[in-house]
């Protein structure tokens, strides 16, 4: 009976087009991002700009694009154009988040299939359109490098840090030290249920990619281990420092640095006095009030023999409030002196102008205070503290997440209207730069986190601030490619991150279905914290943890066989399934691997020779072993240890073959590796 | 029980493809290329599982050629 709506239903599906085709709406900064970022998957986009850009901040941007359409992304026929209908994804990243809002409503009535990717900061917006639109995400581009910021600046031993089911997980960079208790411990000797180690750098070597290393090297003095770890240690290593550093401050020290302190402020109050105009008045005003009550003071009770001092001061301090009425305002010959009265007068009339003044500025600064009488703020920190200067959107995302992570810091905002209610418990410094940055401690600050909207102000506080302090780690945000190129040169330990090549990396990778869950920066590079659902034609799809690891160069951190719990940190032995979740640490050519499917198989070159077994218990377990690790049929490796010495036809990636000697050996197999000679994975 | 299905094609895929990979390789060079061309072509457990079937069908030698080949071609 439903013949006919069935066959339209086919030819429907069968008519449905191949979605190969990325289309990119805006090409600012963020879009031009985008489209290299494309470009590292792969893929050539189309885009949309509403005008012909006079240039480009890529230079070579139009090789990388299959068109170019010049009009309004909101029109039908300009999306048509675009070839709407073959679109995988459609990045929206205007610098206008209603006109990438409008589209997103029109991509979705002409391709309900395609994934669309919004630049916007409206998170309720967000979650109502992801709900009417589905196949939606939608990322702040100055929400998603915050992170990136916050962990620059603690410095250089925590990398990342991030919430994967509730759970903290930290990347650290672990520099070996004398009496380090790494020190002289095998890699593998390391790793433990909660932590993982993820690459090992010796001394005088650069990392180059995550599993680039031998598992089975000793740890020595200079060397740096990356590794990851769950739990709270990260938080609590932190906290730690800070506390014992508190506490090995001696009472003398604290002396000192209550006098500085107090040295400082003095300073710092000549200094704004006569830096600024009004101040100045103040001050002039005040002393000569103060000078007049003394001569005052001094006349009246000399002249009056019988009075008392403090009824001098208050006569006079009645004139100078402009009393002079209350004392000589009967008209009657009076036995005080005609000077007297003249002073007296004189008193009343500079009284009122200075006294008037002061009313005035007292008056001037409860008005500007707004009346806030919010928490004191604590005091700036002396030292080891981190400096972030410019509290926009972004600034003030960094300033939490340190809080968050109890980091002393002080903020610095240039505008004069800033919110004083943000953190209060963050020391906090408004106005202008130069006298901002006197008085936040620089010389003895850890990091300095500059981040003002301005890039060119952005580089005059670097410059400035490396001035003072050389040895801080400096961070920089800019926006645009030609500038970090130049500021890199310019500032050659600096850290300076683009907002959008970073955010754009997410953009990308969200644009092929991957829910990008945060993003750090690991030697310049960025690596996404990404989560896959498995599924039946997917990449990951039958393989083992740790062939997903070593073929296509990530780290798997998270794994869920719903309905059950989550694992962090899970076995390498866990084979894949549909359904499965998992949570790795990958830079964006990882992703690309994953999507294309493309196993690096030219690790995958090492074997193992079962030697003998000491034994019968040995023969069976030495099976079990071998059939968990290599993945490898059980059948297969029953008969390889009936049958020994003998090698494991199935190759392996060097780690994984490395474990599998070490397993086998513990349980009483003797194994060694072997591989291809000449050619060594 | 809803997987059986699934797992059965993808068996039968397997099966079908290390069949295809070790008569490709009893024809010396021309097969040896046929085979490298048919993983490239694959993805996932598949490449996975037709590298394991090459690799195991040939010698010290031609695995040496095998890898060359994939570090040639890797991108």
């Amino acid at each position: 009976m439903d013949t006919p709506a069935v066959n339209q239903q086919f030819i429907a599906s069968s008519q449905q087009q191949k979605l190969d085709r990325f289309l990119v709406c805006g090409l600012g900064s963020n879009g031009q991002h985008c489209v290299v970022a494309l470009r590292e998957f792969g893929v050539k986009a189309i885009a949309i700009e509403q005008v012909q850009p006079q240039s480009w901040e890529i230079p070579n941007l139009p090789d990388l694009l299959e068109d170019l359409i010049i009009g309004d992304c909101r029109e039908n026929n300009i999306l048509q154009q675009a070839k709407i209908k073959r679109c995988r994804a459609v990045l929206l990243v205007t610098s206008n988040e209603q006109i990438n809002a409008e589209t997103a409503l029109a991509v979705r009535q002409l391709n309900p299939r395609t994934r669309i990717v919004l630049r916007s900061t409206k998170e309720n917006l967000n979650r109502l359109l992801s709900e009417q639109l589905g196949n939606f995400i939608a990322f702040d581009p100055n929400q998603l490098p915050a992170t990136a910021f916050a962990l620059a600046a603690l410095g250089t031993e925590v990398l990342g840090l991030f919430k994967l089911d509730g759970k903290l997980v930290g990347v650290g960079k672990h520099l070996i030290k004398p009496g380090d208790p790494w020190c002289n411990r095998l890699l593998y000797d390391i790793n433990s249920r909660q932590r993982r180690v993820l690459a090992h750098i010796h001394s005088s070597n650069q990392l180059s990619s995550l599993h680039q290393w031998d598992i089975e090297t000793k740890v020595k003095l200079g060397d740096t281990v990356i590794y990851i770890e769950a739990k709270e240690r990260f938080v609590a290593e932190l906290n730690q420092r800070q506390t014992s550093r508190r506490e090995r401050q001696s009472n003398s020290k604290i002396l000192a640095s209550i006098w500085n302190n107090f040295k400082d402020k003095t300073n710092e109050f000549l200094q704004l006095s006569f830096q600024q105009q009004i101040r100045k008045v103040a001050l002039f005003s005040g002393i000569i009030v103060l000078v007049l009550l003394l001569i005052g003071t001094i006349l009246f009770k000399f002249y009056f023999k019988d009075t008392t001092w403090f009824s001098a001061f208050s006569a006079t301090a009645i004139l100078l409030l402009g009393g002079y009425s209350d004392l000589f305002g009967e008209f009657k010959p009076s036995d005080i002196p005609w000077w007297l009265q003249l002073f007296s007068l004189e008193l009343t009339v500079v009284g009122t102008v200075f006294v008037g003044v002061i009313y005035a500025l007292l008056t001037e600064a409860l008005l500007s205070s707004k009346f806030q009488f919010v928490k004191r703020r604590p005091p700036i920190p002396q030292n080891n503290h981190v400096v972030i200067v410019g509290l926009g959107r972004i600034g003030k995302q960094v300033a939490s997440l340190l809080q968050e992570f109890k980091q002393p810091q002080v903020g610095i905002s240039l505008d004069p209207d800033f919110d004083r209610t943000f953190l209060p418990e963050m020391p906090l410094i408004i106005g202008n730069i130069n006298d901002s940055l006197s008085k936040a401690n620089l010389a003895t600050a850890k990091s300095i986190v500059v981040l003002t909207n301005d890039e060119i102000l952005n580089l005059e506080i670097a410059l400035m601030t490396r001035e003072i302090n050389q040895n801080s780690n400096l961070i920089l945000r800019t926006y645009g490619q030609n500038l970090r190129n130049n500021w890199t040169q310019l500032l050659p330990n600096a850290q300076i991150l683009g907002v959008y090549a970073v955010a754009a990396e997410a953009f990308a990778a969200a644009a092929f279905g991957e829910n990008i869950i945060d993003l750090f920066r690991l030697n310049n590079r960025t690596i996404l914290v990404t989560e896959y659902e498995v599924e039946t034609d997917d990449t990951l799809n039958g393989l083992l943890i740790s062939e997903v690891a070593y073929g296509y160069g990530v780290v798997a951190i998270l794994h869920q066989k719903p309905p059950n719990a989550s694992t962090l940190i899970p076995s390498d032995d866990l084979k894949l399934a549909v359904g499965d979740r998992l949570v790795v640490l990958a830079d964006i050519n990882a992703l690309r691997r994953i999507e294309e499917g493309s196993l690096n198989l030219i690790n995958k070159c090492w074997q193992v020779r079962v030697e003998a077994v000491t034994t019968s218990d040995a023969v069976f377990e030495g099976a079990n072993i071998i059939s968990r690790i290599s993945g490898c049929n059980l059948n297969t490796a029953r008969e390889l240890m009936n049958n020994l010495p003998n090698i494991l036809p199935t190759p392996l990636y060097k780690h994984q073959a490395q474990r599998l000697v070490r397993e086998l050996n513990q349980s009483l197999v003797k194994a060694r590796l072997v591989t291809i000679p000449d050619f060594h994975g | 029980m809803t997987n059986e299905p699934e797992i059965n094609s993808q068996q039968l895929k397997l099966a079908a493809l290390s069949d295809t990979l070790c008569a490709a390789l009893k024809y010396g060079e021309e097969g040896f290329q046929i085979a490298v061309r048919i993983l490239q072509n694959e993805t996932g457990q598949m490449r996975l599982a037709a590298y394991h079937v090459i690799w195991q069908e040939l010698d010290e030698t031609g695995r040496k050629k095998l890898l060359k080949y994939l570090s040639q071609h890797s991108n």
